[in-house]
């Protein structure tokens, strides 16, 4: 007796409702560990801010003005911590970050001696706003950006510097550039005080962005020799679009804010792939989960569409191209637009006659359209 | 542990993202991923544990430890294509120790023994010969410890060899081969009783 026919004759009784149940209770069951988790991370980020605002107490009395974190070292280890200063400024330090704060009147420095931290910074009249990490050191007047040193492959360190919104003057010796949102700029680290990033006030994004302003040719990710003041040029949308490391970074970026939980960030960088690099192979699945992000967290079924369309677009064969054909179907439906979700549906039922997500597709739409 | 994904049974290819791309997402925590593995093996998970288990009551839960086992220790997955195969390790393993907890309890009195009907469990459309072939293994195998049983199982049902045995227990073959030759003499002595 074979054992193949042993085997046809045991087969577990399955359906659907039961598979949707054992699936339902893996996802619970998944969550589970991680609600454990979030306790030591709220509890470090509520230890970090009880310890700020205890040393601010003993200094004289907590304040509301940004003043007040005058002295304060902010340190992260395994976790990141957010903050928020008294004028509204925002800080997210990302783990392994060491920043100390200085302020005094018209003027607050933040200085990183590790790690790195995103600013989501107040504008303030005649308030300065200033974070340096080696050598680069970022003037900012209302402005969201982010500074953190980086490690390369080959060892080297960087400082890189990108952009969420506002608008950035970069300089390196001779080379100037101008960081848009969305853009990122990174040096070789030095201790040195040769480099410099200056935050413009936030003008027209158009002549943040015209080519005038582009810089020389974009820097790859390359070891830099030590101690050289490589160019350092930013990403424009002028640029053409083959493979490149700032894609990368851009994506890498998106993915990490992503994977923290802030979903607009994480959008607004797959946004800035797409409208950079459209034709860099990353695109199709930066389209993908901005439609994914759009559908499930921003609540903006409208524009994954148009999203996932991109996505389903580029996505040549296999890999996520079944996924976003039926996250269209589903975007379809929620915008309420009935013929468009038939068709959707249709096309990924043609395509993926017994798809990974059949069930719940043909589920869509409305009962009556089932075929 | 590196696992094959050589078994003719129990690797499954279709259309839609490679089982190396889902690992790649499900590695990083995306829930659409997981889902997507545990749809596209969901079927051989639950065919596998059945004939493992044949117990229509714990087969939920050794199917959603097992995928649960799986999805926490992805990291761990070498060849991330070989998801189907890994998986299958961790059902043989994971029914390995319900089976031998569940043999523990009966010896201590703790659990009475639920007896296996096969009318019930075997496919409708059983052909008689293989109804009766399948009647006298599990007479016997009921009565195996569970690492015998699991090997007999493995050996007889699922048609693995000595070799593949061992590697989806993480035993050595000579282990597999002595509690392969205990359990096929208690069938060939047993066997007949039934």
């Amino acid at each position: 007796m074979s054992a193949t026919n042993l085997q046809g004759a045991l087969k577990a009784r399955l359906n659907e409702p039961r598979l949707a149940r054992q699936w339902a209770r893996i996802a619970t069951r998944l969550d589970a560990p991680r609600m454990r988790l979030r306790w030591p991370v709220l509890a470090l980020g509520l230890a970090l801010v009880g310890a700020v605002a205890a040393l601010l107490w003993v200094r004289g009395g907590a304040s509301e003005s940004a003043t007040a974190w005058d002295g304060a070292v902010l340190e992260t280890e395994g976790a990141g911590s957010a903050v928020l200063l008294g004028d509204g400024s925002r800080i997210e330090l990302y783990s392994q970050t060491k920043l100390s704060v200085h302020t005094s009147d018209g003027e607050t420095r933040l200085t990183l001696q590790r790690g790195g931290a995103s600013f989501d910074v107040t504008h303030a009249e005649g308030r300065s706003f200033r974070v340096s990490l080696g050598s680069v050191d970022v003037k900012v007047v209302g402005t969201r950006f982010s500074v953190r040193e980086v490690q390369l492959p080959s060892g080297a360190r960087h400082v890189e510097v990108a952009v969420a919104r506002g608008l950035v003057e970069a300089s390196s010796g001779a080379s100037v550039a101008r960081l848009g949102p969305g853009q990122s700029w990174s040096v070789p680290f030095k201790a040195v005080e040769s480099t410099t990033v200056a935050m413009k006030p936030p003008p027209a994004p158009a002549a943040a962005l015209s080519p005038s302003a582009a810089p020389p040719a974009p820097e790859r990710e390359e070891p830099a020799a030590a101690g050289s003041a490589a160019p350092a040029s930013p990403r424009s949308q002028d640029t053409p679009a083959p493979p490149s490391a700032d894609a990368k970074q851009l994506f890498e970026t998106a993915n990490r804010a992503r994977a923290a939980g802030n979903a607009s960030g994480a959008a607004e960088g797959y946004r800035a792939l797409l409208d950079q690099y459209p034709r860099d192979p990353r695109a199709a699945l930066a389209a993908f989960e901005l439609g994914r992000l759009q559908m499930d967290r921003l609540g903006q079924p409208a524009q994954a569409i148009s999203s996932l369309r991109r996505a389903v677009a580029s996505s040549s064969g296999g890999g996520f191209r079944e996924d976003a054909m039926a996250r269209l179907v589903t975007a379809h439906a929620a915008t309420g637009a009935r013929a468009a979700c038939l068709r959707a549906r249709g096309a990924y039922l043609k395509q993926y006659p017994n798809g990974v997500h059949r069930t719940t597709v043909q589920a869509q739409c409305g009962a009556s359209g089932l075929p | 542990m590196v696992v094959r994904a050589s078994q003719p049974a129990l690797t499954v290819s279709r259309a839609g993202p490679s089982d190396a791309a889902l690992v790649l997402s499900a590695r990083a925590g995306e829930r659409w991923a997981q889902e997507a593995l545990f749809r596209r093996h969901a079927m051989m998970a639950n065919n596998l544990a059945h004939r493992l288990l044949l117990s229509d009551s714990d087969l939920d839960d050794l199917v959603q430890d097992s995928f649960i086992a799986a999805f926490e220790s992805l990291d761990r997955l070498v060849d991330p294509q070989a998801f189907a195969s890994w998986l299958c390790s961790i059902i043989v393993r994971t029914a390995h120790k319900r089976l031998r907890r569940k043999r523990l309890l009966e010896r201590l009195g703790l659990l009475r023994p639920s007896p296996v009907d096969l009318d019930v469990l075997a496919t409708r459309s059983t052909p008689p010969d293989v109804a009766t072939e399948l009647r006298k293994l599990y007479a016997v195998v009921q009565r195996l410890p569970a690492e015998e049983r699991v090997v007999l199982l493995l050996r007889r049902v699922e048609g693995l060899t000595v070799g593949e045995i061992a590697e989806q227990l993480g035993r050595s073959p000579a282990t597999v081969k002595r509690r392969l030759e205990r359990a096929h003499a208690k069938l060939e002595r047993d066997g007949g009783k039934s």
